[in-house]
């Protein structure tokens, strides 16, 4: 974990909780630590601070000393390192002809760390037999990444699992067990993941994280209409301003979804249709 | 008979002597040789496999010297030390310099300007290599030569 940072600055955020979830380094403050204490999630500073150089040299060590390896996921503001650690990258972008080429001066990074929880989803697996479609609903940092890693892993030790990993968090470049019937494409586009893992891989289920656009949902709407069943995730801080996004609305006016799960603070939650149903004719 | 085992030993020693002076031009042909095949898989790696530079560096030839020069400067790197990487101890200031710019630039760039990075490097390469291969036409043999001329001035006037 966090192997890329200096060995004393690793060793001094590692000291600071029993478990970690978020590391800010921001040029010239205090580094700060989300982590748990055995008690409660909470925020600590480190007295040093991280320069301009630091951030640099971090940078290149996240990247195995190649930048150009990192180059498209850098275009999208972040970088995951060899644990499966993603980390947010902020400086000045480079733009050519409105799109960005790269970013340059970097002034913060935003380390998450994953975590694997086992048996986190059980209390939804166990609810049912057979594979069910299910759409994850929680704002950043509720542990949509963490339950949906689960719960395709307890699908996986039955049925064909195809895990899209877009940033390698689900996986960590191998380091997380996925099950026995696991497979993984990584850092590929949910398009390239959806429309080839359904022609070539025979798969039972999908998984993804994050859905974050209309194309993204249609690659989504593709598997789910082959027969595929899917497990994705998406943002929002409760369903009512998720059916807000118009992309989203299609996917809940055709029932595609056999569930909606809504996590808040790690905790799962299967809506009823007409939870939701209220605020689609709304 | 002993006289003639010393002169025999004299001119053999003396020549050897010359030869490994001169030598250099010999291990920076070879040197650089391979740095040119490095220069050119890098710039394969960069057009289609985007392996990271680490990987790379643990790339193995006949020469100890270019082994040792990779491998110093990937220890450097996964160790975060700011200390120098090794070099040949027969390298000037000026090649010490190239190589110290080139090492230290590669894998810092996107894919585009590394590739950029990477041909304007195989061009002062190339050049470079045409300067080592004339003067090992020209100076290789000197050394011997000159050590033979000493070792057989050297039996003169021993007998």
């Amino acid at each position: 974990m966090l192997d890329f940072l200096d060995y004393n600055l690793k060793n001094k955020i590692i000291s600071l909780f029993a478990k970690i979830f978020e590391v800010r380094l921001r040029q010239d403050k205090p580094v700060a630590v989300k982590g748990f204490d055995g008690e409660k999630v909470s925020v600590k500073y480190l007295s040093s601070s991280t320069t301009k150089n630091d951030l640099e040299k971090i940078i290149y060590s996240l990247c195995n000393y190649s930048v150009y390896s990192v180059e498209e996921s850098l275009k999208n503001g972040f970088i995951t390192s060899n644990d499966g650690e993603r980390v947010g990258v902020c400086g000045s972008c480079v733009l050519s002809l409105d799109n960005v080429v790269t970013i340059k001066d970097f002034s913060s990074l935003c380390i998450r760390i994953p975590n694997d929880v086992k048996g986190c989803s059980n209390s939804y697996f166990n609810l049912f037999s057979g594979i069910r479609s299910c759409l994850v609903v929680a704002k950043p940092f509720e542990g949509k990444t963490t339950f949906i890693r689960d719960l395709g892993r307890n699908y996986a030790n039955e049925y064909n699992v195809l895990f899209i990993d877009e940033r390698d968090e689900l996986s960590a470049s191998g380091k997380f067990n996925l099950g026995k019937n696991a497979d993984v494409i990584r850092y590929s586009t949910k398009k390239f993941g959806f429309y080839n893992g359904v022609r070539s891989y025979n798969p039972d289920v999908i998984v993804c994280d994050e859905i974050m656009s209309s194309d993204d949902l249609q690659a989504v709407q593709f598997a789910l209409l082959s027969g595929v069943k899917v497990i994705a995730s998406i943002h929002s801080n409760n369903i009512k301003n998720l059916l807000k996004k118009q992309f989203i609305s299609a996917i809940f006016k055709n029932k595609l979804f056999d569930d909606i799960i809504v996590l808040d603070a790690f905790k799962p939650t299967l809506l009823k249709e007409s939870q939701w149903l209220k605020y689609l004719s709304a | 008979m002993v006289k003639i085992f010393i002169c025999i030993a004299v001119i053999v020693s003396s020549t050897l002597i010359g030869k490994s002076l001169t030598d250099k031009h010999a291990k920076k042909l070879s040197f650089f040789s391979l740095l040119k095949d490095f220069n050119s898989s890098l710039k394969r790696n960069v057009k289609f496999r985007r392996q990271n530079l680490i990987e790379l560096l643990d790339l193995k030839s006949n020469d100890e010297d270019f082994n040792c020069f990779l491998s110093s400067y990937k220890l450097k790197v996964l160790s975060k030390s700011d200390e120098e990487c090794f070099y040949p101890k027969w390298i000037d200031n000026d090649d010490k310099y190239f190589l110290k710019s080139y090492i230290e630039g590669v894998g810092k760039n996107g894919s585009q300007s590394e590739l950029d990075f990477i041909n304007s490097y195989e061009e002062i390469i190339d050049e470079k290599l045409l300067k080592i291969k004339e003067d090992k036409r020209k100076f290789a043999n000197l050394g011997q030569k000159l050590g033979f001329i000493f070792g057989v001035g050297l039996v003169v006037i021993i007998i």
